[in-house]
């Protein structure tokens, strides 16, 4: 139920120096025999690629599209634009039925079919008892090929749209986190900017439409099929559906990312902050970081489980369970297209706001000034080996991660070799990398929280930059 | 992870079944093997071999409800506890540990003392007990293993290490590559044989942060206690599982002990095992481990009952956040047959894009998003129906309550068409299956009936009940529990009504 950490592990050394002795005995346990399904794929005359796991134990089928679009193509003026795509183009109807027929008749069969758009991808999903699957692909590809974009429908989900901005400043949490990420991109990077009010009134059905046609071709799509039915009989009925679709030859826009240079622009720490009157104070601290396909994500991996990734991580258990402030503490990071963000966190009272930040530096300086433990280091490795096992929880979660490597250009042998990357991790490399990426003089602060009551003024931390969170109707 | 989840119910009841005989997953229900210890310990154990990984789920049938007056938030904070460590872990020399454990509770329960004499507050020796409780912490410190608990299981690779407290059950759960299911065996006995209840003042800090956060800086759990302590005046449900401040600010390891001796004995619990294990191996492992722990009489069950409420309530919580509301009316607890009929009610009026809130309130612009809920705040004594949502400009609360309220009075007035409940009970079964792909989900469902509703079986019986109600039914229970006297109504506004 943790939202913020992931379920990794690190170690501590002393514990370690003394397992002959440690009074607790576990037990033997065999070896873990595990040879994970294969994934058969197959290219369809479309252009498509289909990846396929059969599992009969339930007679449910699974399916999720994928579509090489994302909100990181809007342009900065249209921002909104190609979420309300991907909601439309299922809450929107088709040409030949509407929406309303169209939800009585998956409900009616106990189906789900939704679809979306992040910043890096467009998602279809269809989940669908076996019996009912042929219905369930009519109308997954009736919305695929023939979205209406229903104007009515249009203006609903605007609205929304426009009621879940107005209310974008009640919780504290959801303010630090957006903020802070406009501390580190600026406000016009996909990866910080957001929706407003009078940009998302100016979108018009026509729009929807242009964008649809720009990224929805089966040539620009990946599909992941997982359940109860025959892979040779799906082959044949996709390459039908697909033949009324044709194909396209596109060029995608192109995307803004910061340059190399604007990466190092920051060299000395700026502390951004909301007033907000309540008696928690949230606060976020950290720096851009890597790209994906960063060399040096293991070591970084292995690095984040040890500062603040788990609950036997450093900050937990120093800010949580030594010094009793925070419920939530952690740490993170991301690898995005463009740089991700390297950072840690927490939540606590206002009165030891500047205990738990000046607790949380001294965490992420001890990483820098000296090797971890070799004891330390195998725990924490052998947490991400250990439940490494876990991506292959549900046949649907093997079939989509192996989709998922795919469209983001992994190299094949990912999964395969990951494992012993992180074996390969050494105390001194986790030294090089968080000197190389933790650089506390150079970091950003994203504070909440009610300023009066603060116990040390948010100055000590760098110049202060006063966030207005008005929000433009 | 150790959390506390009030919407906990939401989850467990979208747990469903299926029993007729066209239906594929056949014998399921035979397929769970039960067995109780001696000393009333039960286990359940699932077999599914798909991936090599395993799901538990240990449940006491303990919560916020079975706290007493003034030690709100006890269940709570104790199950924070058991992740603190045993005799044998969290700890490099127990016994010159427990000199010291020994030495905090004395001086915490003096400063406790010293600060509760309101009339003449001696600050010099508050002040002075207060130090002496700082030299004692770090001296403690010197013992501990901080987190080792946590830090066994997940050097094993354990996902989902977690707890959750409501008001009618506590319940420990955690997955395991499948290799490794005896560590689980391990390290449940020794929590619940020894505990240490370690570093507890600091962990009520803990509590008090994590009340902060969910309760007092989050409109929609301000606005939920707020509603919850309103509907009920008597009945223990009134109280936040979370607790009061005051109250939680007062307890004591103490009474954190008393609560573990009462409540946390073997023939108040089940475990439940879903994955790739044989049940075989598991069911002589499950003696060794387990058939020490002792059983003991357990607590009382006497609750103060709820009187009848005899006219609406309503309440106001200012808060700086957009506008939104809850809204309840009072309702029997299962197995009372309408408790199926108002299942049945939640699923009509909030499932999907095709219910009549979705259709009528949603896409009429009213609100942002509602939603109903059968069975707040538990489900072990009469409980709440409730109705939430966030209302979009220009429409206010007021508005909101209006149309849910329409809906609720179409109910009274129109019979439910056959159609529209086939369609639920297709949902609902195919939910079920949707359910049995997940190791966690199921152990979670098995526990739940068992533990809080008494039988797992129940699990496998719900849409047999449910395929017994009829439209006359669903419109004879909305006129019966839809009434004005046993409504209660919070609105979340940022703005003051003001006085004149």
């Amino acid at each position: 139920m943790k939202k913020f950490l992931s379920w990794f592990a690190i170690s501590f050394s002393l514990f370690f120096t003394a397992l002959d002795a440690h009074p607790l005995k576990e037990p033997e346990f065999k070896s873990l025999k595990f040879l994970p399904p294969k994934i058969e794929s197959h290219s369809l005359q479309s252009g498509a690629t289909l990846f396929m796991l059969e599992d009969h134990e339930l007679p449910l089928v699974q399916l999720t599209a994928l579509v090489r679009t994302g909100t990181m193509f809007e342009s900065e003026r249209e921002v909104g634009l190609a979420s309300l795509c991907g909601a439309l183009l299922r809450a929107g109807g088709t040409t030949k039925r509407k929406v309303e027929k169209m939800d009585e008749e998956l409900e009616f069969m106990g189906a789900s079919l939704e679809s979306g758009i992040d910043l890096e991808s467009g998602s279809i999903s269809l989940s669908i008892l076996s019996k009912d699957l042929d219905k369930g692909l009519n109308l997954f590809f009736e919305m695929l090929t023939t979205p209406n974009f229903d104007k009515k429908k249009l203006e609903i989900e605007k609205a929304k749209i426009i009621e879940t901005i107005r209310r974008r400043n009640d919780d504290p949490f959801q303010i630090a986190r957006r903020e802070f990420r406009k501390l580190l991109y600026g406000s016009k990077h996909p990866l910080s900017r957001t929706q407003e009010i009078p940009f998302i009134k100016k979108i018009s059905r026509k729009d929807l439409f242009n964008f649809y046609q720009q990224y929805y071709f089966p040539n620009n799509m990946m599909i992941a099929i997982s359940g109860d039915f025959s892979s040779k009989e799906i082959i044949q009925k996709l390459e039908n559906y697909f033949s009324f679709w044709k194909k396209e030859k596109k060029e995608l826009a192109g995307v803004f990312s910061l340059e190399e240079k604007e990466r190092f622009l920051k060299k000395t720490r700026g502390v951004g902050f909301a007033e907000k009157k309540i008696n928690q104070a949230s606060i976020l601290i950290g720096q851009l970081g890597i790209k994906r396909h960063n060399p040096d994500r293991f070591a970084l991996e292995v690095l984040n489980e040890i500062l603040g990734g788990s609950s036997s991580s450093r900050l937990y258990k120093e800010v949580r369970s030594r010094s009793g402030l925070a419920y939530w503490v952690g740490s993170s990071f991301s690898e995005p297209y463009d740089y991700g963000i390297i950072a840690a966190g927490c939540q606590t009272k206002s009165e030891t706001l500047g205990q738990a930040i000046r607790s949380i530096f001294k965490q992420v300086e001890s990483l820098r000034d000296s090797l971890v433990s070799e004891e330390e280091l195998k725990t924490a490795k052998d947490a991400l080996i250990n439940s490494f096992v876990f991506r292959y929880n549900s046949s649907h979660a093997i079939v989509t991660q192996k989709m998922n490597l795919d469209y983001f250009g992994f190299a094949k042998d990912y999964l395969e070799t990951y494992t012993q990357k992180i074996e390969e991790i050494t105390a001194s490399q986790l030294l090089e990398v968080a000197r190389k990426y933790l650089k506390p003089e150079e970091m950003t602060l994203m504070a909440v929280g009610e300023e009066a009551s603060f116990d040390v003024p948010l100055k000590e931390f760098g110049t202060v930059k006063p966030i207005d969170l008005k929000i433009n109707e | 992870m150790k959390r506390i989840l009030f919407l906990l119910l939401l989850l467990v009841q979208s747990s469903l079944i299926f029993s007729d005989s066209s239906n594929p997953i056949q014998n399921l229900e035979k397929r769970v093997i039960e067995q109780t210890l001696p000393n009333g310990l039960k286990i359940l154990i699932l077999e599914r071999h798909q991936a090599p990984l395993v799901s538990f789920q240990m449940m006491f049938k303990t919560g916020g409800v079975d706290e007493t007056s003034g030690k709100t938030g006890l269940a709570h904070l104790f199950e924070h506890m058991l992740f603190k460590g045993t005799k044998t872990i969290g700890t490099k020399d127990y016994d010159k540990e427990k000199t010291v454990l020994e030495e905090i509770d004395k001086t915490a329960l003096e400063i406790l003392e010293a600060e509760s004499d309101q009339e003449k507050l001696n600050l010099e020796k508050i002040k002075a007990l207060k130090k002496k409780m700082e030299t004692l912490e770090t001296e403690h410190q010197k013992w501990v293993i901080p987190e080792e608990y946590d830090q066994i299981y997940i050097r094993h690779g354990a996902e989902g290490l977690n707890a959750f407290t409501g008001q009618d059950m506590t319940g420990f759960v955690v997955s395991l590559p499948s290799n490794k299911w005896e560590l689980y065996f391990l390290m449940e006995s020794e929590r619940m044989k020894n505990p240490v209840l370690r570093e507890f003042y600091k962990e009520r800090d803990v509590v008090m942060e994590e009340r902060r956060m969910r309760y007092e800086t989050a409109p929609q759990g301000a606005l939920w206690e707020n509603f919850i302590s309103l509907a009920f005046k008597a009945h223990p449900y009134a109280s936040p599982t979370i607790g009061w401040t005051s109250d939680i600010k007062n307890l004591t390891l103490r009474d954190a002990q008393e609560f573990f001796s009462k409540h946390y004995v073997s023939n108040n619990a089940t475990v439940v095992i879903v994955g790739d294990v044989r049940a075989k191996e598991v069911l002589e492992k499950f003696n060794a481990y387990f058939l020490s722990l002792s059983s003991g009489a357990l607590p009382s069950s006497y609750k103060t009952v709820e009187p009848a409420q005899t006219g609406e309530k309503r309440s106001l919580v200012h808060f700086d956040a957009e506008p939104s509301l809850l809204m309840g009316f009072k309702k029997p607890n299962p197995p009372h047959s309408d408790n199926f009929v108002m299942e049945m009610m939640e699923q009509l009026l909030s499932r999907g894009r095709s219910s009549r809130f979705y259709r009528n309130i949603v896409e009429k612009k009213i609100a942002l998003s509602v939603w109903a809920s059968n069975g707040n705040p538990g489900e072990r004594y009469p409980n709440l129906i409730v109705f939430g949502g966030s209302p979009r400009k220009p429409f206010k609360n007021k508005d909101l309550e209006i149309a849910i309220l329409q809906e609720l009075g179409r109910l009274k007035k129109e019979r439910v068409s056959e159609q529209e409940l086939e369609k639920i009970l297709n949902q609902i079964e195919a939910d079920f299956i949707r359910n049995l792909s997940s190791n966690s989900g199921m152990a979670s469902q098995l526990a739940y009936n068992q533990v809080v509703l008494g039988d797992w079986k129940y699990l496998f019986q719900y849409l047999k009940k449910m395929r017994q109600i009829t439209p006359e039914e669903l419109q004879k229970a909305a006129q019966k529990y839809f009434v004005e006297d046993t409504k209660t109504a919070t609105f979340l506004e940022r703005e003051r009504l003001g006085l004149p």
